[in-house]
């Protein structure tokens, strides 16, 4: 399994990271700003994104909505601490195969989230 | 401003929790790392509550905090905020008219160190006693004091304990 885990927060990153490894046997790829989720992207043929929203440079919704014009349908759970209400929606049109979560967020609320995009259809 | 620096604050918040939940998780029959680790996520739980009423007092502030309000029996919101705790408590069978989710963070603050809570109802609000509470911080006297505003009732402390009023549904 392909992970690409992109936050600009140093801790939230690798422990996102270091729990993918651990629970998913990932072999997980961390980017750290917006432009290198952007810079990734097209590398491999990723088999889930997680990333946050506020990062420098670019948003992680950003691109991942120019991934989803770009064709690629990977699943995607998007992280964020920001209480925007228009955020739902702008998730939402990312496809059934992206999620939501809240930080702060338990072990358990990313898991069911990964769970969710991996099985939508 | 606030908006960016509860964002700012949410984000290691958010290494806490998941940390925490995560070691919750591995750790197997260790009750007193359990116990810790769940004293842990109760502290940063409350910390991110603080966090979402003073992002609502400043909207307070600025004219645009907007209620939710409906009528809510007191006696089930304190059986579901007191869950396994044995704080003595009685509610005259009041209702009370008033935004859940606001009224439940502004509860949380006493439940954990209440020894009784006592509830009555005179000329349209409702009255609660939070009795032997340890004092509150400045934060959440002053959250406290803006989620009773809010709904146009009165905050006031004698001695150890707190009173304040909601408006009867």
């Amino acid at each position: 399994m392909r992970v690409l885990v992109a936050d600009d927060d140093p801790e939230m990153l690798e422990l996102v990271s270091n729990i993918m490894r651990r629970k998913f046997h990932a072999e997980v790829t961390r980017a750290a700003t917006g432009h290198e989720l952007l810079e990734h992207i097209a590398d491999t043929e990723w088999d889930l994104i997680i990333t946050d929203i506020s990062m420098p440079w670019m948003t992680g919704l950003q691109v991942m909505h120019s991934a989803r014009t770009a064709g690629l349908p990977v699943p995607v759970v998007v992280m964020t601490a920001l209480r925007n209400p228009e955020l739902a929606g702008q998730v939402e049109a990312l496809g059934s195969r992206a999620r939501l979560i809240f930080k702060p967020f338990t072990y358990k609320e990313l898991l069911a989230a990964v769970d969710a995009v991996e099985h939508a259809a | 401003m606030l908006a960016a620096v509860s964002h700012d604050l949410r984000n290691p918040l958010g290494t806490i929790i998941l940390g925490s939940s995560l070691l919750l998780s591995q750790l197997g029959q260790e009750p007193r790392a359990r116990r810790a680790l769940e004293m842990i996520q109760r502290s940063a739980h409350r910390m991110e509550g603080l966090l979402e009423t003073l992002t609502d007092i400043s909207s307070l502030e600025s004219g645009q905090l907007e209620l939710q309000c409906e009528d809510i029996d007191v006696a089930e919101l304190l059986r579901e905020l007191l869950a396994d705790r044995t704080t003595a408590h009685e509610t005259d069978g009041a209702i009370v008219h008033c935004d859940r989710k606001r009224v439940t963070r502004l509860l949380q603050t006493f439940v954990d160190s209440a020894h009784a809570i006592h509830v009555s109802r005179n000329s349209g609000k409702v009255q609660f006693v939070i009795a032997e509470c340890v004092p509150l911080r400045t934060v959440e006297r002053y959250v406290a004091h803006g989620i009773v505003s809010a709904h146009g009732g009165d905050l006031w402390i004698e001695g150890s304990s707190v009173f304040f009023t909601l408006p009867e549904a």
